[in-house]
C-alpha cells in the first residue's frame, strides 16, 4: 500500500502519510537537535547510554501495553505487576532459591495477574479499564504483603553483576531490552499471536466467526504483557540492587504514554512496537534534557504530560481514519 | 461424489428465539448440491438467523442439520467450517486493519514448515490469495492492501473469495450486494455466476428479485420467522415470489417432487 499512496501525488495523501509517522519520532528528532545544541554533554556516549538505560524498563512494559492497546484494551496493572514480580524474585533469592528458579517465580507471579486480567476481560467481557484497575490494587497488595512493605535487599551478587555487565560497550539491561523488543516484534509480525492481536483490534467478531478461539488468544495477550513486566522487574531490581514493593508506581502511565506517542490508538487496531520504543525513548530523552537544563524534578512530569496531550491533539487534528 | 438427489444440506425444524421473539420458528430448509438457492423475505423475516444456524454463528434452540443425509453437530463457526460451510455475513466480518491476504486466511493462517512452523508463511498466503482472486476474476491493486482502504464491492469480493478459497461444500452469502452501487453489484454478481459455473453450491440472501431470477435455481421465501415456501425459479414468476413475501404461504417445498427428476438442478452442477 505504500507504493499506492506515494504514486498518488494528492497532497492530502502525503499529509496522511506523514501522519503515519508517530509523534514519538518527531519528538525524538526535535529533542535531539535541540538538546545537542543546548548542551555539549547531551550527545556524549555516556549520556546516550544513560537515556536508553532509563528508557529500558518503560520500553519493555510499553511493548506489552502496545499489544493490549491494539486490541482496544488497556492494562493499568502493569506497574504494580512489575513491583509484585520484583518482590517475588527478591524474596525467592533471599530465601535461597537459585537465580533461574527465582526468576521463573517472579515471571509466573506476573503471569498469574495477567491471566486474571485476560480471563475477566476476554471470557467475561468486562471492561479492561475496570478489571485492570482492580488487579492494580491486587498486585500492589501482594507486593506489599510479601515484602512487609519494606525493600528487600541483601540480594546475591549476581543481581549487581547483571546490572553492571557490558557486552560491546553496552550494558546487559540494554541488550535484554533489545532482545525482548526483537522477540515481541517477531511475535507480532510473524506468528498467529500477532496476527490475532491486530485482528482482535480490527474486528473481534470476525475473528470469532472465522473459528478462532478468540478468548484464549486475547487472554494470552494480557499474560504476555504481564510476563514482559516481570522481565522488566529484573532490570529494575538489578538497577537498585533491591526489590521495592512500590518501584513500579506510575510505570503503566509512562508505558501508555510511550505507546500513544508511538501511534497506538485507543480505538484499537493500530499501533507499532517501533513507535512504542521511540515513545519510550522520547519520554526518557525529554526527562534527560530537562535534567540537563536543570529543570526541577517536580516539573518534569508536567512536561511529559503536556507533550502527551500535544501528541494526541496533533493526532486528532491530522484526522484519524 | 455427491448425489444430486440427496440434499447437500438440510435443516429440520429449526427454531431460534431472542427473548420472546421467535426469529425463526420450526423452519425446514433444503439445499441440493450444485444449486444456487435464494433466500428472500421482508426485513426481520429471519433470513439471517436461518443462515446463521447453518454457519454455527447462533445456537439454535431446536432443529437438526443433515449434510449429505447424515446428521451433523453444528454448534459453532468452527463446526460449520469443518463441515465445509463458508459464510459471508451481512456485515462482511473482515478485519479492516489487515490486508487482503491476511483476511483471506484469517483463522487459517498457513505456517512455515519444520522448525519454523510457528511462523506465518506470508509469501505463500499472498501468492495463494492472488491466485484465487485471479481465478474468480477479481481485480484488486494488491493483496497487500489493507481492506480498510477498499470500496464496498472490493471488500465484498474479498469476503467471498475467502469463502471460495477453502473449497467449501456450501457458500452462504447474506445480502452480498446490499450496500453496493450498480457497478459494484454487477461485479459481485459476476462473481456469484462464476462460482455457480464452477459448480459451487450457494445460498444467497437477496431482496432483488431480478437478480434472484437471473442467477438462482430455487428460492425460499421467509415470512415472520416461518418458511412461506420454496419454489423452482424456472417454474415460478416474480409475482409468485412477491405474493409469498407479502402474504406468506403454507410452508411448501417444490423440491420434494424434484427429488427424483431434478432436471434444472442437474443442469447447473
Ligand atoms: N442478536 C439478536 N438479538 C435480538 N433479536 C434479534 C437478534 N438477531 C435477530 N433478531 C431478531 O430476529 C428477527 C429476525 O432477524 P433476522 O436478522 O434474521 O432478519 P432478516 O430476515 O435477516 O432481516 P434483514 O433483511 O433486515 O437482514 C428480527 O425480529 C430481529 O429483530
Ligand atoms: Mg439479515
Amino acid at each position: 500500500m505504500t507504493e499506492l499512496s506515494i504514486q498518488n501525488g494528492d497532497p492530502r495523501k502525503v499529509w496522511a502519510r506523514l501522519g503515519d509517522v508517530p509523534a514519538a519520532l518527531y519528538l525524538l528528532v526535535i529533542l535531539f537537535v535541540g538538546l545537542s545544541v543546548a548542551s555539549p554533554y547531551f550527545l556524549t556516549q555516556a549520556n546516550l547510554i544513560n537515556i536508553v538505560l532509563q528508557a529500558s524498563v518503560v520500553l519493555i512494559i510499553s511493548l506489552g501495553m502496545t499489544l493490549i492497546i491494539i486490541t482496544e484494551g488497556i492494562d493499568l496493572s502493569l506497574g504494580p505487576v512489575l513491583s509484585f514480580a520484583g518482590v517475588v524474585f527478591g524474596a525467592a533469592l533471599v530465601a535461597g532459591w537459585s537465580f533461574p528458579v527465582a526468576m521463573i517465580a517472579g515471571i509466573v507471579a506476573a503471569m498469574l495477574i495477567g491471566g486474571l486480567n485476560g480471563y475477566l476481560i476476554a471470557y467475561h467481557d468486562l471492561q479492561p479499564f475496570i478489571v485492570t484497575l482492580g488487579t492494580f490494587g491486587l498486585a500492589m497488595s501482594f507486593a506489599m504483603s510479601i515484602s512487609g512493605g519494606e525493600s528487600i535487599s541483601g540480594l546475591p551478587s549476581g543481581v549487581q553483576w547483571f546490572n553492571d555487565g557490558h557486552i560491546l560497550g553496552l550494558p546487559f539491561p540494554i541488550w535484554a531490552t533489545a532482545a525482548l523488543f526483537l522477540l515481541t516484534h517477531i511475535l507480532l509480525k510473524h506468528t498467529r499471536f500477532g496476527r490475532y492481536v491486530y485482528a482482535i483490534g480490527g474486528n473481534r467478531k470476525a475473528l470469532q466467526l472465522a473459528g478462532v478461539r478468540v478468548n484464549l488468544w486475547q487472554t494470552s495477550i494480557y499474560v504476555y504483557a504481564a510476563a514482559l513486566a516481570g522481565f522488566a522487574s529484573f532490570i529494575m531490581t538489578a538497577r537498585t540492587n533491591a526489590a521495592h514493593p512500590t518501584v513500579g508506581m506510575g510505570l503503566e502511565f509512562d508505558a501508555i504514554a510511550a505507546a500513544v506517542l508511538g501511534g497506538a490508538s485507543f480505538s484499537g487496531g493500530k499501533g507499532t512496537l517501533f513507535g512504542a520504543a521511540a515513545g519510550a525513548l522520547a519520554v526518557a530523552t525529554l526527562r534527560n534534557g530537562l535534567n540537563l537544563m536543570n529543570v526541577a524534578a517536580e516539573w518534569q512530569s508536567a512536561a511529559v504530560g503536556v507533550v502527551i496531550i500535544a501528541a494526541v491533539a496533533g493526532d486528532a487534528i491530522r484526522g484519524r481514519t | 461424489m455427491t448425489n444430486p438427489s440427496v440434499p447437500l444440506i438440510e435443516l429440520r425444524g429449526a427454531t431460534k428465539k431472542y427473548g420472546g421473539v421467535k426469529a425463526i420458528d420450526n423452519v425446514n430448509f433444503t439445499v441440493y448440491p450444485g444449486e444456487v438457492h435464494a433466500l428472500c423475505g421482508d426485513n426481520a423475516a429471519g433470513k439471517s438467523t436461518l443462515i446463521k444456524c447453518l454457519a454455527g454463528a447462533v445456537k439454535r434452540d431446536t432443529g437438526d442439520i443433515l449434510i449429505n443425509g447424515k446428521s451433523v453437530q453444528i454448534q459453532s463457526p468452527r463446526d460449520a467450517k469443518r463441515h465445509g460451510i463458508e459464510t459471508v455475513y451481512q456485515d462482511l466480518a473482515l478485519a479492516d486493519n489487515l490486508n487482503v491476504a491476511a483476511n483471506l486466511f484469517l483463522g487459517r493462517e498457513v505456517m512455515r514448515s519444520g522448525f519454523a512452523r510457528i511462523f506465518i508463511n506470508h509469501g505463500f498466503m499472498e501468492d495463494e490469495a492472488a491466485t484465487v482472486l485471479k481465478r474468480l476474476k477479481i481485480r484488486l491493486p494488491s493483496v497487500r492492501q489493507k481492506v480498510h482502504n477498499m470500496s464496498g464491492g472490493q471488500r465484498q469480493c474479498v469476503a467471498i473469495a475467502r469463502a471460495v478459497y477453502f473449497n467449501a461444500q456450501l457458500i452462504i452469502l447474506d445480502e452480498p450486494t446490499a450496500a453496493l452501487g450498480v457497478k459494484e453489484t454487477e461485479m459481485v454478481f459476476d462473481l456469484v455466476r462464476e462460482m455457480r459455473d464452477q459448480g459451487h453450491t450457494v445460498i444467497m440472501i437477496s431482496h432483488n428479485l431480478n437478480h434472484v431470477f437471473d442467477l438462482c435455481d430455487r428460492v425460499t421465501v421467509m415470512k415472520t420467522g416461518v418458511r412461506a415456501g420454496t419454489l423452482k425459479v424456472r417454474e415460478a414468476t416474480q409475482d409468485d415470489v412477491v405474493k409469498l413475501i407479502m402474504a406468506g404461504g403454507r410452508d411448501f417445498d417444490q423440491s420434494r417432487d424434484a427429488l427424483h427428476s431434478a432436471p434444472d438442478l442437474a443442469g447447473c452442477a
